[in-house]
Parts: structure tokens; sequence; C-alpha cells
């Protein structure tokens, strides 16, 4: 990796860094592990520089590589290795605080497949076809996975979900 | 549901305080630029070997002059495997309150960045320590002890025979993907406890099997006083007990620590978190937002928590989930109903200790 590309990609990546912060933690509704897997998606996206960079869609290519690891992450035996806290300290001053564990137990009780297929499809905006090239699968697994996910999330929050505390 | 509901659910389960990110764009680089200056090495290397080996097959199919007869076994038979872990009492317990290992070396620099224990499982990692306004890029070496039949980390990934700790049976860990930058030891100790050692991203280019083992021979188990926090409770919840203990040490300046604990029983579970009001763009987050008074300290209490703020200091004491998921407080409805330990007594013998030097066993 010449100079100038280390440059271009320490500009590329600090935009968007927080950005894809968050978007680990949705995956991994875990700080920690968010970070681990932030971690590995940065330097695999260092190593893959040029070919990230002539990508069609960068973005799209970078969240590809981040749900990737995260499910490689998530098949590890190690993803359960040294769970450095008991419960998440993640547990914000909140005083709508029940609704919002309610919403990240919905969350966390998703499968990683049905999980990383919600976090792409509405919060990364990607297509059914991008979100299916980024998962491996078919676009009616994608699909049907989607259709899964928000099935369970209705049931765990009750219908209509409403956003009002 | 629509999308834009979806959305709001994923916005609204990212309204959590983040901790410092232990990610970083510097560490990306400078593990890439190993990986990139390896794999010219390996090119290289391989180029050599496959001359070598061309090189070989030319000499072996020359005609010899006279066959030399087979004297002795080989001497390349497979590695010993290690030894097998002696039966082991199956009530072993941790008890969480404890330290239960002592590494008697580990690299100069390095500093305890974390402990966790609960009767299973307990670990520590240490790190460098990060320049100051820096976050550090997270634990460099890990000790993890787990009772017998636990789950270890890595237990599918290949192993190979790794020389003996303190006359045990010790493997290596070989994840895939994992480079040579990083080594994972394991053995165990009499009675059946195992031990897991990450050694990771060690500087000084060292030979980091070498310094893995240095460290696995200087580990004792047992107890070794209390895992100290910086609060302390005056009681426990009636029908619950200790189910965990854990801090975290961060030395940069926007959270020096985390530390909390859990209590289980009775179908639900109480969960303790205790942290620095963070310096962060946090909007008002973590403003005080007061609703009752608790020992004169400003605090929010509702069904299912209490939020403590002691100045600089804030505590949140939340009622949680069953871990087997079977509780009554499992359903979100419902928690009216659940037995509730007393939050406000739990909160009410509450003491912070924000200095390190002050901090002290959390019960008793």
């Amino acid at each position: 990796v010449l100079a100038n590309d280390e440059s271009e990609y320490t500009a590329y990546v600090v935009g968007r860094f927080d950005r894809w912060r968050r978007t680990a933690y949705l995956l991994c509704q875990d700080w920690h592990r968010a970070d681990d897997v932030l971690q590995t998606t940065l330097t695999r996206l260092y190593l893959h520089w040029r070919r990230a960079r002539a990508a069609d869609n960068t973005d799209a290519y970078v969240h590809t590589m981040l749900v990737r690891v995260f499910l490689a992450e998530g098949r590890r035996a190690w993803a359960r290795r040294v769970s450095l806290v008991a419960e998440t300290p993640d547990a914000a001053v909140e005083h709508d605080h029940d609704l919002r564990l309610t919403v990240q137990q919905a969350l966390r009780g998703l499968p990683a497949g049905q999980r990383a297929a919600l976090v792409l499809r509405f919060y990364c905006d990607m297509s059914v076809e991008q979100t299916a090239e980024a998962l491996g699968c078919a676009t009616g697994t994608v699909k049907s996975k989607t259709a899964r996910a928000l099935t369970s999330l209705r049931q765990a929050l009750g219908v209509p979900y409403t956003t009002e505390a | 549901m629509d999308p834009e509901e979806v959305r709001r659910i994923l916005d609204r389960s990212l309204e959590v305080p983040a901790p410092p990110s232990s990610a970083s764009i510097l560490t990306a680089v400078a593990l890439g630029r190993r990986r990139v200056h390896r794999r010219r090495l390996a090119a290289g290397a391989s180029a050599g070997i496959m001359v070598i080996m061309i090189a070989g097959l030319v000499l072996a199919l020359q005609p010899r002059q006279s066959a030399v007869p087979a004297m002795r076994a080989s001497t390349t038979s497979a590695m010993p495997p290690p030894t097998s872990s002696p039966p082991t009492p199956a009530s072993a317990r941790f008890d969480p309150r404890f330290i239960h290992a002592h590494i008697g070396w580990i690299p100069p620099g390095l500093q305890l960045a974390s402990r966790e224990a609960s009767a299973l499982t307990y670990a520590s990692s240490y790190q460098y320590k990060p320049p100051s306004g820096r976050h550090a890029d997270g634990p460099v070496v890990t000790l993890r002890l787990s009772q017998p039949g636990q789950p270890e980390p890595e237990s599918d990934a290949p192993t190979t025979f790794a020389s003996a700790v303190n006359g045990r049976g010790a493997v290596w860990i070989q994840p895939p993907g994992e480079d040579a930058t990083t080594a994972i030891l394991r053995w165990s100790f009499v009675g059946g406890v195992s031990a897991t050692l990450t050694v990771a991203g060690l500087r000084g280019g060292v030979d980091v099997q070498q310094v893995a083992h240095r460290i696995a021979d200087s580990v004792r188990i047992g107890t070794f006083g209390p895992i100290t926090t910086p609060f302390h409770l005056a009681s426990v919840p009636a029908d619950m007990s200790l189910s965990s203990v854990w801090v975290q040490i961060q030395d940069d300046a926007s959270r020096a620590w985390e530390s909390g604990l859990t209590f289980a029983g009775g179908g639900a579970g109480v969960n303790v978190h205790v942290f620095p009001k963070p310096d962060c763009a946090c909007g008002n987050k973590f403003d005080t937002v007061q609703n009752t008074t608790i020992n004169g300290t400003p605090a929010w209490m509702s069904d299912t928590s209490v939020t403590l703020y002691f100045g600089r200091v804030i505590a949140e004491i939340t009622l949680t989930p069953d871990r087997d998921r079977s509780g009554p407080a499992n359903d979100p409805t419902n928690h009216a109903t659940v037995a509730s330990p007393n939050l406000a007594d739990l909160a009410a013998g509450m003491t912070v200790y924000p200095n390190r030097a002050d901090w002290r066993a959390p019960l008793g």
C-alpha cells in the first residue's frame, strides 16, 4: 500500500468511522464486540483498499466486509471469549429506560443473520440485491430473513410499536 | 411495521452511551502494514523453498549407487498429545468476590485493564498505558480461567503441541485467521481448572510464544484477595446471591474506569453499573434528573431501576431478566408482578469511591 493510498484510506475512514461503529453496534449489540469487529474490518479494508476503492459502491463494499466479519465472529467460539462484563454496561441513564431495554432485548433476541439483514436493509439503506450479495445468499432469503425479523420484533415490542415512551 | 418505524427502532437501540472506542485507524494501518510486509517475506520464502524442492527432486531422481539399509525407525513420529486433565470435582466454583489468578511475570509496560469473576469463569486482561488523551488499543494479554465443563474460547480451533506449563500438558490454539503476532496457549491446573492465555500485539518484535510461555509459567491459581471496585454495597437483595463482579480500567481522560456486579435469584436479576460521568458530547443524557433523594443523593427511581447521581459518578441499579430467560421479569409488560428486590434499599446502601486508591471489596 503506497503512501498516497494510505492517506486516501485514512481520509475515507475518518469520515465514516462513527457511522460504521454504530452499524457494528447494531449488529453486535455490544460495544466491545462491535469495536473488535470494526477493528478487523478496518484492517481488512487497509489490505484490500485498492479493490475497495475500485468498487462501484465503496460504502456497500465496506458494509459487506463489516457484516461478514460479524457473522464469521459469531460462528467462532471465540465470540464467547472473555465476555468482560456479565451484563453489558451500556445501560444509559435515560428515563424511558424500559422501552429502550425492550428494544435492545428484541434485537438481541434475533438470530445474527436476521439482525444483519435488518441492519443492512434499514440502517445502511442497502437494497435487497445488495444485502443478498453482502450476506452471500439469494434475494428470496434476504426477504424471508427480513420478514421473520420483523415478525419477531413485532411480537417482542407489541403491535403497534410506538416510539412514544 | 413500515421501514421508517424499523429505522426508529434501530435508532432507539443506539441511544446508549458509547464507551471510548478501542478500534482505531492507526492500529488498522499498523496491522495492515505488518501483514503486507509478512506477505512479501512469505512470497520470497516460498520462491526459495520452491527452488530447494526442485533441486532436491532432481537429486532424488538421480540413480543411486547403493541402497541404504533402513537402520532405525523414523525420528519424526507424531507429536505427543498433551496430557489430559485429571478428573475434577463437579462442584468446583469460583467466588466472584475474589481474584483467582496471580500472574507472576508480565512484559514491562503492561498494566491491568480488567477483571471479571463469576462462579464459572475468571478473566483478567492487561494493556499498554495509552499516551495521554489517547485510547488504549485493547487488551494485549488476557488470561481466562474456566471451571471444568465450561465452554472455552476457540474450543473448535486446531491445536498443536506446546511444551508443558509447570509440568502440565499444554497446547497452542490456532484459530484460522490469527497471525503470527498472536499466541493462544491452553493448559490446565490440578483440579481441572482450564486456563487460556492470549498474547497479542506486543511491542518490540518479541517471540510471542516465548512470552506467552513465560507468563503461563508464572500463573498461580487460588484466592488472592478481593476484587476491589469503585463502589460498595451494604447489603445483598433478599433471595439473591452475587453472580458476577467486573471492573474495567481505562486510563484515558474521558472514562477512567467502569465497574459493576450482578445478583441473581428468584427468577430475576439485579445489575449494578457504576461509571464516571463522561466528558463527551452526549447532549444532556447524563445530566441529573431527579424525582427523589436517597440518603441525600439525588436519584431517579422507577419500578425497574434506580439512578444515583454522586456528583461526577453515576450509578445505575437495574432489575434485569433472569439469565435463563424463563423468569417473569423477561416479560417487559410484567415488571409489576415480579417479586422485585427492594432497589431503594440497595441504593441506600451504596457508597462510591472514584479514586483508585480508595477502591474496596464491593460487598461485606
